[in-house]
């Protein structure tokens, strides 16, 4: 734009002043960042607290029971194995602070977005099937078949997969979408996006 | 050194009309907008505490207030594509000749909307055009570079032209 530009002078004219910060906002924002730090805590002791459940429940049972030592390990195992995925993802897909450039904080959210659906789409294999496979043995070491328990497992299991698969797909149209408008800033090329690590 | 509220606030004072003027591009009603700038504020005393001064204050302000904005409308799924009027009534009290005032206030009302009507990545760039930030400060904030804003900006300003030919 030019100084002499008539969208300029009309900017210029058009003053809004913006409401007051006062004192009572301010406790209110001070209220609403407390509240949302505290959602973001309990969102990960919820997503790794599962896990460590599982890995004490099934630690302790094979302390305990004998004859399902080995396949108690095992689901203790795979309780690790989830928490240990989640916290690789999330600490390989931390998102910058708000005050970054536009292009830096649309390639980090794209980044995420893309982690968040990679582990939706195979949850069935990271966390259903091992989870699933680990309690069919827990549940037959003792050498019953236990058809209806394999049976619901592996329904259970289904619909679980199937439910993270939609997610995933649901979050397709706003990857997209940040995707597009990354694109749009620099034009046709990509040369302006920073380098992904 | 100040303490967090003394700083948000003095940054607030003098330039909380960026966000403020950034949230009305990029909403369609006067309640919207007011969200909008609540989220911006508020992402804004959540990173308070980690500016350095890197960039400028308003440039950093700048780019918290366009990542809430186009975050908050992507995750939404509310782009706005049509128009209602935000803040005619208040301009029109402020002006002292109610013909004047109300051909004005339709004057930046028609502003508004056709920034809204233009796509994000051009929304962004006439946004900061209008405010008359320099090229290399418009490049810092989106994070492209300065002859690619050059580029764009030549476009976007053609398209705004077009939205508003009696205007222009």
């Amino acid at each position: 734009m030019i100084p002499s530009d008539p969208l300029v002078a009309l900017w210029r004219q058009s003053a809004d002043p913006a409401p007051a910060v006062d004192a009572t906002r301010l406790d209110a924002l001070k209220d609403e960042a407390a509240r949302l730090d505290r959602t973001l805590w309990w969102r990960d002791v919820r997503e790794v607290g599962a896990s460590i459940l599982v890995t004490l429940f099934f630690g302790g049972a094979a302390a305990v029971w004998d004859d399902v030592r080995a396949p108690a390990l095992a689901l203790a195992a795979v309780g690790v194995w989830i928490a240990a995925v989640m916290l690789v993802v999330r600490l390989r897909t931390r998102r910058p602070g708000p005050g970054v450039p536009l292009q830096q904080a649309l390639a980090a959210e794209v980044r995420w977005l893309d982690a968040q659906m990679a582990l939706l789409r195979w949850a069935w294999l990271w966390y259903v099937l091992p989870i699933a496979l680990g309690l069919i043995w827990f549940e037959t070491a003792d050498g019953s078949p236990r058809r209806l328990f394999i049976l619901l497992v592996g329904a259970g299991g289904v619909g679980l997969a199937r439910l993270n698969w939609e997610a995933a797909a649901a979050m397709l149209p706003t990857r997209t979408a940040f995707a597009t408008l990354r694109t749009d800033l620099t034009g046709s090329d990509d040369s302006d996006a920073p380098p992904l690590p | 050194m100040p303490s967090l509220d003394a700083r948000f606030a003095a940054l607030l004072d003098a330039h909380a009309d960026v966000p403020w003027r950034i949230a009305r591009a990029y909403t369609r009603t006067p309640a919207d907008r007011e969200d909008l700038y609540q989220e911006m504020l508020l992402q804004t005393w959540r990173a308070l505490p980690a500016f350095r001064g890197d960039s400028a204050e308003r440039t950093w302000l700048t780019r918290i207030a366009l990542n809430v904005a186009l975050g908050a409308v992507r995750t939404r799924d509310a782009r706005p594509t049509t128009d209602a009027p935000t803040a005619v009534d208040e301009a029109r009290d402020a002006a002292p000749d109610p013909a004047t005032a109300a051909a004005h206030t339709d004057a930046v009302e028609q502003l508004y909307a056709a920034i809204r009507r233009l796509d994000d990545a051009d929304r962004a760039l006439v946004l900061l055009a209008l405010d008359e930030r320099p090229h290399a400060e418009i490049a810092d904030v989106l994070g492209v570079r300065v002859g690619t804003v050059a580029v764009r900006l030549h476009r976007a300003r053609a398209r705004l032209a077009a939205l508003l030919p009696h205007l222009s």
